[in-house]
């Protein structure tokens, strides 16, 4: 760099910030460096962006109705063309654009899952970690409980009990996502708790309420979120098994798991049915997986020296 | 005689139930007055750390009575405890929230007793500890060991408490650092007529900033000395000269007197 750092860089960079939010920015600048010097994570972040650039754009992009039929009599089944650019399905749907809309409920079950069950588990890891005792217990042979089920059975359960639907989905899933996230808060929690700036908190008077929010939540919230993004591949696989199932979106609803469900019968002959949304979800779960790896790097505490 | 300012009675600490019981401070009994240094010194495991997390309820008493300007100190502690005694701890690495900046840092004590002109006053503990404002909105990783340590003086003066309570405030920072600090220390300790409890197995970190020195040794006080006393030599105790011999360099003994003490500078 001959012309040395452009004026953004060196406001971003530098080692003695004037403002709060210059310090807030530029060290959010430092986290993504240390993202983007990893290929696979950027990888994994042109993915998940392209996801959701595509779910905000599904109406422009699509070119045909997602729900409405075609010409049953014509465009049933057919091969992958130029009208129909990844086929279409025994409704004479357009393929293309189902899998366009499909990506719009996939984002909504990751997002709703991941705000619903994040709260949950570092509320209740972070206050059994830093409490410990009988609260401790009580809240851990609950944590536990939940563990022993396996995910989808679980989830099943739920939505046998609430009936089947894409909203009893996300909160089945919801429900049996948070265990790992209270579990790994606590962990780091019971690190955290008996270190000396914790206690100068406490020796400044500041009460439990506010350690726990503005000191031990921060810090448990990196480990936390690299955990959520690794889960939001299992949180896609388990939704579109259960649309699989027939026990989350219904049809006509464009889910990319219920969509492979409905191309099962012709998985020999008309093998693009079912094939393209499993590409999807298969391209969509790496993405999640190698952007969660590449943030375990970046906001590992101890690599930002 | 006025009021001491600290007026600790018998204080005993006990970790573990049962036959695992450790008496980590067994009837321990000193007073500080305001504007007065004292230090607490032994080795390791002597329980002098545990005076001070005894002092500030880190610790729970299991024994005596604790008394700040001639009232008793409840438990839990109050909020005008936390405004009259604040504490500097050992490790600055270790005492400085990783993700928040200096400005956070100070801001909490403030934002905790509602202080107002909150700017001003981060402002003004930076300058007391000789660092400038271009320091206020860096990471802790962003500074040297010595200057952490300034920090974690500024915050603990910010809230302008009459007594600090200092853990081994030097031995993690290199010895010209260590310098910069105990006389930082000194010149905040006149200009704000501050009280100093110091912790240290460095007698001459104690003989360099106290006029009173407790000597602890398992729990127990071993002998009540002064500065004076350990400078010319004329302690009282066989324990407190093992050390004084085993903390060579400070006192001029021959090459020839053996080092016989059961101490290891740690």
């Amino acid at each position: 760099m001959a012309a040395g750092p452009s004026p953004l860089t060196a406001w971003l960079t530098t080692a003695e910030p004037q403002s709060r939010t210059q310090a807030r920015v530029g060290h959010a600048y430092q986290s993504f460096r240390r993202l983007a010097r990893n290929p696979t994570a950027m990888a994994g972040l042109v993915i998940v962006g392209l996801l959701v650039f595509v779910a905000a754009f599904a109406p422009l992009l699509a070119t045909h109705s997602p729900i409405a039929s075609g010409d049953l009599r014509t465009e049933r089944l057919l091969p992958p063309g130029p009208v129909f650019w990844l086929g279409t399905d025994d409704q004479a749907r357009d393929i293309y654009s189902r899998l366009l809309y499909g990506s719009r409920l996939t984002l909504a079950v990751v997002i709703l899952v991941s705000i619903i069950a994040t709260p949950i588990g570092l509320a209740i890891g972070t206050v059994s970690g830093y409490f410990g005792g009988w609260l401790d217990r009580v809240l851990m042979r609950i944590t536990d409980i939940f563990l022993a089920f396996p995910r989808l059975v679980l989830a099943l359960a739920f939505v046998a009990a609430l009936g089947p639907g894409i909203e009893n989905a996300i909160i089945a899933i919801a429900i049996t996502a948070w265990p790992p996230y209270a579990r790994l808060a606590r962990a780091e929690t019971l690190t955290i708790r008996n270190s000396d700036f914790i206690h100068a908190v406490r020796l400044q008077g500041g009460s439990s309420l506010r350690i726990l929010l503005k000191h031990i939540v921060p810090l448990c919230l990196s480990s936390v979120t690299v955990r959520v993004t690794l889960d939001m591949a299992g949180i896609i696989l388990t939704a579109a098994g259960l649309g699989f199932l027939g026990l989350g979106a219904q049809p006509p609803t464009p889910e990319w798991g219920t969509m492979i469900a409905q191309g099962r019968r012709f998985l020999m002959d008309q093998w693009w049915v079912a094939a393209v949304p499993g590409i999807a979800i298969f391209v969509v779960s790496l993405g999640f997986n190698l952007l969660g790896d590449g943030l375990r790097d970046a906001l590992d505490p101890k690599a930002s020296r | 005689m006025a009021t001491p300012l600290i007026e600790a009675r018998n204080l005993s600490v006990r970790f573990g139930v049962g036959r695992l019981t450790v008496a980590a401070l067994d009837d321990v009994s000193f007073t500080l007055a305001p504007g007065e240094s004292l230090g607490l010194v032994g080795e390791s495991g002597s329980g002098k750390s545990t005076v001070l997390r005894a002092l500030t309820g880190l610790a729970p008493l299991s024994g005596g009575s604790l008394k700040l300007g001639g009232v008793a100190v409840p438990t839990p502690r109050r909020m005008n405890f936390f405004t009259a005694v604040q504490m500097v701890f050992q490790d600055p690495y270790a005492s400085l929230h990783p993700r928040h900046t200096v400005d956070q840092i100070l801001a909490e004590p403030l934002a905790i007793h509602r202080i107002p002109h909150a700017e001003t006053r981060i402002v003004a503990a930076l300058r007391e500890v000789g660092l400038g404002p271009s320091y206020r909105f860096r990471y802790p990783h962003q500074l040297s060991g010595g200057q952490r340590q300034r920090i974690a003086i500024a915050r603990a003066l910010i809230l302008r408490p009459k007594v600090v309570l200092l853990d081994e405030p030097t031995s993690a920072l290199d010895a010209s650092v260590q310098a910069e600090i105990l006389n930082l220390l000194e010149d905040l300790r006149r200009a704000f007529g501050l009280a100093y409890i110091l912790v240290s197995h460095d007698l001459a970190v104690v003989a360099h900033l106290c006029e009173r020195l407790i000597v602890l040794r398992q729990g127990r006080m071993i002998e009540e000395t002064t500065a004076g006393a350990l400078r010319d030599g004329s302690v009282k105790t066989d324990y407190t000269r093992a050390m004084l011999a085993a903390s060579g360099g400070f006192t001029r003994v021959g090459p020839t007197a053996p080092p016989t003490a059961p101490l290891r500078n740690t």
